[in-house]
């Protein structure tokens, strides 16, 4: 579904990847693990088109949207759901869905705004409330949400659970089960390496621009590499 | 006096509207790229040419104001696709000094269309019938361009605010102005966005610009400065990049501007016998009849202050400390 082949991405003089080629197949939940300044959120700010690689391609079901604008990949079936939540603290969780599906007919955004608070009923009482009056949890769930309501066929998600309490880690990685049983493809940057392992289907290694490892998620698990650097043991 | 005090009202709120127009075109465009658009006042000096040009070519009111904001909404948008978006995310002091260039550029332009079109500098604007005149209400005269600047400044405001929070193009503006990378990220057309911006803001300019040159009967290539000033300090005393902050901090302008000519030479206006004569030495002396004409440096004391004491405006707390 998604196929990136040797993407390079450079800030200035700063090569942030230096050649990375990753594969998502369709319904499969992929995780990108890497310590810090690896390079994951750069990768999947290039695959979100916002930034553009210097080389290689990004094809997302056979088109190349290595030099397509973000508008574009989002009404395309790409969701990315950023780092820090980034809900619109100013506007209304209702508001936040809304533009969530700006690239939707206006007819569709009204049912899909149901569909979004069937699977966070939270959201649902709270639709007038200010998104930067939520609670970091109830926020990462607008961040979902809102991400969810141009119906992506691929959901990219940048740090979901960084910053929450374990009970709300516990519950977001539940809604990640649960879209994976939906069917939904995503790709998941998560630095909860033992949660991100148990979710996902296959993983990949980032360090310092490469990937250096890659397989699926239960092998990686045992590997010693990355039960020293990642897991802690 | 009651008669008078009426009067500084409507003068208040006339003023107010106007600066309205042009404070909430201010707030928007800072609100989504963090730029001061000194040119702003420009664009309205602009505008209120078309509509001379227009008038004096004599196209009927109607079709010299859909002339008029047809053309100012076009300079707007050539001024963000030329001028601004190459620079868009650079410092913002570089935005900053764009913004002045592109002013100097409007009014140096201006100039030359002037020079060729034979006219003198400054040339006396062709006010519209309707917007010429007084209205009477009991004893009371009012400059019937101060009760349709007002009218209308309340209406268009309106339409606005209803535009900003009840489309899906308004509230984009808002979530741009919130967060710009994440209004990329959930598929807004940031492109689109900031260009409709700057097509709103130029169109409010544009009416401002009309009811500027109605009610001062003459224009000239330099008249932008004044109310782009007035309406940076509208939009601060509200609360800078708020839109409804700036309408209200508009309005406290519009009044603020006219309490020194109220209250200027009032000794004498005072009905005789209507106080002692000591307190009417008081009141001399207090507020002589030249306070009218301190009214800019007042009005700047007063944005001093409020930078000192409260830098979020009026409308408090709403200071965004965004990260790019």
């Amino acid at each position: 579904m998604l196929e990136l082949t040797g993407v390079h991405v450079a800030y200035g003089n700063i090569r942030a990847l230096q050649g990375i080629s990753i594969r998502v197949g369709a319904g499969e939940l992929v995780a990108l693990i890497g310590s810090n300044g690896a390079g994951k959120s750069t990768t999947l700010k290039a695959i979100s088109g916002l930034l553009r690689p210097s080389a290689g391609r990004i094809e997302f079901e056979g088109r190349d949207i290595s030099r397509a604008s973000t508008d574009v990949i989002v009404g395309l079936g790409i969701s990315h759901c950023p780092e820090g939540r980034r809900v619109f603290g100013r506007l209304t969780v209702r508001e936040n869905l809304l533009l969530g599906g700006i690239t939707r007919p206006i007819a569709e955004v009204r049912s899909d705004i149901e569909r979004v608070t069937t699977l966070f009923p939270r959201l649902g009482e709270r639709m007038t409330q200010l998104g930067g009056t939520l609670s970091g949890g109830e926020q990462q769930m607008l961040a979902i949400g809102r991400a969810l309501m141009s119906r992506p066929r691929l959901l990219i998600l940048d740090e979901p659970s960084l910053g929450l309490a374990p009970m709300m880690v516990e519950r977001i990685f539940e809604v990640i089960d649960d879209l994976k049983r939906g069917g939904l493809t995503m790709l998941l940057v998560e630095q909860n390496v033992h949660h991100a392992l148990d979710s996902a289907d296959r993983a990949y290694v980032l360090e310092s621009g490469l990937i250096t490892l890659e397989g699926p998620a239960d092998v990686l698990r045992r590997n010693p590499q990355v039960e020293h650097s990642y897991l802690g043991r | 006096m009651d008669v008078y005090l009426i009067q500084q009202i409507v003068n208040a709120l006339s003023a107010g509207s106007l600066y309205a127009l042009m404070a909430v075109g201010l707030a928007l465009i800072f609100g989504i790229l963090r730029l001061i658009n000194f040119a702003h006042g420009d664009v309205m000096m602009v505008a209120a040419y078309i509509a001379a040009f227009s008038l004096f070519a004599g196209l009927p009111l109607p079709v010299a104001i859909v002339t008029m904001i047809a053309g100012t909404v076009l300079i707007g948008l050539a001024m963000e696709r030329i001028a601004y978006r190459p620079i868009r995310g650079g410092p913002e002091v570089a935005m900053l000094l764009t913004s002045f260039a592109v002013g100097q550029i409007l009014q140096n332009g201006t100039l030359l269309v002037t020079r060729l079109a034979s006219q003198p500098v400054q040339i006396a604007f062709p006010t519209p019938d309707v917007l010429s005149g007084v209205v009477a209400i009991g004893a009371v005269t009012i400059p019937r361009v101060n009760v349709i600047g007002f009218g209308s400044g309340v209406i268009i405001l309106a339409g606005v605010m209803l535009f900003l929070t009840r489309t899906r193009t308004g509230l984009s503006m808002h979530a741009a102005a919130d967060d710009l990378p994440a209004a990329q990220l959930v598929g807004i057309r940031v492109n689109w966005v900031v260009a409709a911006a700057f097509a709103l803001s130029a169109a409010l300019a544009s009416v401002a610009g009309l009811l500027y040159a109605s009610q001062a009967g003459q224009i000239n290539p330099f008249l932008g400065f004044s109310p782009v000033l007035k309406a940076f300090i509208a939009a601060v005393i509200g609360g800078f990049g708020s839109i409804s902050g700036a309408v209200v901090g508009a309005y406290a302008l519009g009044f603020l501007e006219v309490i020194p000519t109220a209250l200027g030479g009032i000794a004498d206006i005072l009905p005789p016998g209507a106080v002692s004569p000591e307190i009417h030495d008081l009141l001399a002396t207090v507020f002589p009849s030249a306070l009218g004409s301190y009214r800019d440096a007042i009005v700047f004391v007063f944005l001093i202050l409020m930078l000192l004491f409260r830098p979020n405006g009026i409308l408090g707390g709403r200071a965004r400390e965004d990260t790019p």
